[in-house]
């Protein structure tokens, strides 16, 4: 095991980090998408009333 | 086989219905080309990175990166290492990505316009449609000769499977475009990690970290470890990779995509950084699976090294296992083609089809109605040319040689793009044709033996024209550039001022 030890640290490495961002993204990508949503939603619906108020 | 329908099936059931429900889901966003092609540009860190990560894993990824360990040792996963550290690079320095960002654009050769021209922005988005689809061209086989032989399947079901699986993955990506990529996304990385993680504990646990060293040992001896001691690899592999690795974080316009559709360029950057090691991780894990495949078949010699390690997993995996394996890799290959469909796709509508847009000022209604068009005839390209084409050598190496026809040259435009003021139409035309002469003619003579035999005896091989397209691509940049005010007046002034 600690013959080639560069390739035993970065298999470990990437277990770690691997695990721990998906953990990670799996819970803020969640809040990530409805943010984004509701951005989208707002911003068509702004956009909805400026093309109303032109119309008037 | 160890396929348990009520256990395996419904994994995959659950998985491909939830996706499938997401990606129609928020199709009602689309209101505009841009909601269609950067959602709006309003991604933040974590989806981006979902995104990014999902994009760039499909299962052609898992198949190349455990034939390069089957056939190369651990000395195979270092293209990983190399753009584990150029993705890092860029995304901290902001190197391209960040003026790239703040000019607001939505492809690469949209920002090519702006100093070298309208011409300049078509001929570039052909080499980059050319050259992209070329290289996605073979996702589709290869995916399904994965499914083939990890899940025992009889080789008549491949076409039916992957068409099945294409028609879709095209009809959420035709609905919703981007933002339905990234919602899928998100759910496929998840799902990928999954499996990704499940498959290589099971690796260790059974086989041992130690008996796949002594395997690698044995095959390769110390070449199998560092590859500028592995005869097959050496100095020209490792630089070529470089190379292939710099230009990737670039210009590859699928990881492009997720800069520009992010929220701003300080939240783009950091896409690149966070997601940096992915690529390591993406090279190592499946590789370790090649190796094991290695230990337990023996070695295989030729293209057919790409099928070891499904058939190595075929007879591995327990139920259960089996069908977590297939939901991620399903899951990795339909985050891959829905966004690169929906990129390529994107250039052909922004920068391909520009003049006539701008000709005929098509309003965004009709913008979308023409994406989705483009989006279903790269579906048809895709389904005809994968069940066309077959591989004569190695995936990775297709894939290094048909992505530098395009990563040559538009790395050398987008570069001088960025920060040389002299830079001009000139030295564009010059670059982008020596970056798709060179590795066309080295394919091309490869097809006959006197040429072929010729390059061979002189040293000429994929990775030795491989740097010197880059090289030369570079020069000719600079030397094309420096010779137009010798000839023409005003020559450095950027189009859009002029």
């Amino acid at each position: 095991m600690t013959t080639h030890w560069f390739w035993f640290g970065l298999l470990i490495a990437c277990l770690v980090w691997f695990s721990t961002i998906t953990l990670y993204v799996a819970i803020r990508g969640a809040f990530d998408i409805r943010g984004m949503l509701g951005r989208l939603s707002d911003k068509h619906d702004a956009e909805m009333k400026e093309q109303e108020n032109m119309k008037t | 086989m160890n396929f348990y329908w009520p256990i395996d099936g419904t994994i995959i059931f659950v998985y491909l219905a939830f996706t499938m429900l997401a990606g129609l889901a928020v199709r009602k966003y689309v209101g505009k080309v841009e909601d269609f092609l950067v959602a709006g540009r309003e991604v933040n860190l974590h989806l981006g990175i979902a995104s990014l990560a999902a994009t760039e894993f499909g299962i052609v990824t898992c198949m190349y990166t455990a034939q390069n360990a089957f056939d190369h040792g651990f000395a195979g996963m270092t293209p990983g290492i190399l753009m584990t550290i150029s993705m890092f690079l860029v995304g901290a320095t902001g190197f391209c990505i960040e003026p790239m960002r703040k000019a607001g654009v939505m492809t690469i050769p949209e920002m090519f316009e702006k100093r070298f021209g309208m011409k300049i922005r078509w001929l570039s988005g052909v080499v980059i449609v050319v050259g992209g689809l070329l290289n996605m061209g073979v996702f589709l086989r290869t995916g399904g000769e994965f499914l083939v032989h990890a899940t025992g399947m009889e080789e008549n079901y491949l076409e039916l499977t992957m068409t099945v699986l294409l028609i879709g993955v095209a009809v959420y990506t035709v609905l919703g475009g981007m933002l339905s990529v990234l919602v899928t996304d998100y759910l496929q990385f998840i799902f990928i990690a999954l499996g990704l993680l499940g498959v290589t504990a099971v690796v260790l646990t059974n086989i041992g970290w130690d008996t796949l060293v002594s395997t690698v040992q044995t095959n390769y001896g110390e070449g199998g470890f560092n590859p500028f001691r592995r005869e097959k690899l050496g100095w020209p592999w490792v630089l070529f990779n470089a190379c292939v690795a710099g230009a990737m974080m670039l210009t590859w316009q699928t990881n492009i995509q997720r800069i520009l559709a992010a929220k701003d360029s300080k939240t783009g950057r950091k896409i690149y950084t966070h997601t940096s090691f992915f690529y390591a991780c993406r090279f190592m894990l499946p590789g370790l699976w090649g190796i094991a495949a290695l230990y337990s078949l023996g070695p295989i010699i030729g293209p057919e090294s790409a099928n070891a390690m499904p058939k190595f997993l075929y007879g591995a995996l327990s139920s259960g296992l089996i069908g977590l394996l297939i939901a991620a890799m399903l899951a990795a290959d339909m985050s891959t083609d829905s966004s690169y469909m929906l990129t390529w796709g994107s250039v052909i509508y922004n920068d391909i089809l520009a003049p006539l847009r701008r000709r005929q000022q098509w309003s965004q209604k009709f913008g979308l109605l023409v994406n989705r068009f483009i989006i279903i005839a790269i579906g048809i390209f895709l389904l005809v040319y994968g069940l066309w084409y077959e591989l004569k050598g190695g995936i990775w190496e297709y894939l290094r040689l048909t992505a530098t026809i395009y990563l040559s040259s538009i790395t050398a435009l987008l570069i001088a793009c960025c920060y040389w003021k002299r830079a001009n139409d000139w030295g564009a035309y010059a670059a982008l044709a020596t970056g798709a002469v060179l590795p066309l003619t080295f394919l091309t003579s490869q097809q006959f033996e006197i040429s072929s035999n010729w390059a061979e005896t002189r040293g000429l091989n994929g990775d030795v024209v491989g740097v010197a397209t880059f090289v030369l691509t570079g020069v000719a940049m600079v030397v094309g550039s420096l010779l137009k005010p010798l000839f023409v007046e005003n020559a450095n002034v950027p189009r859009e001022e002029s």
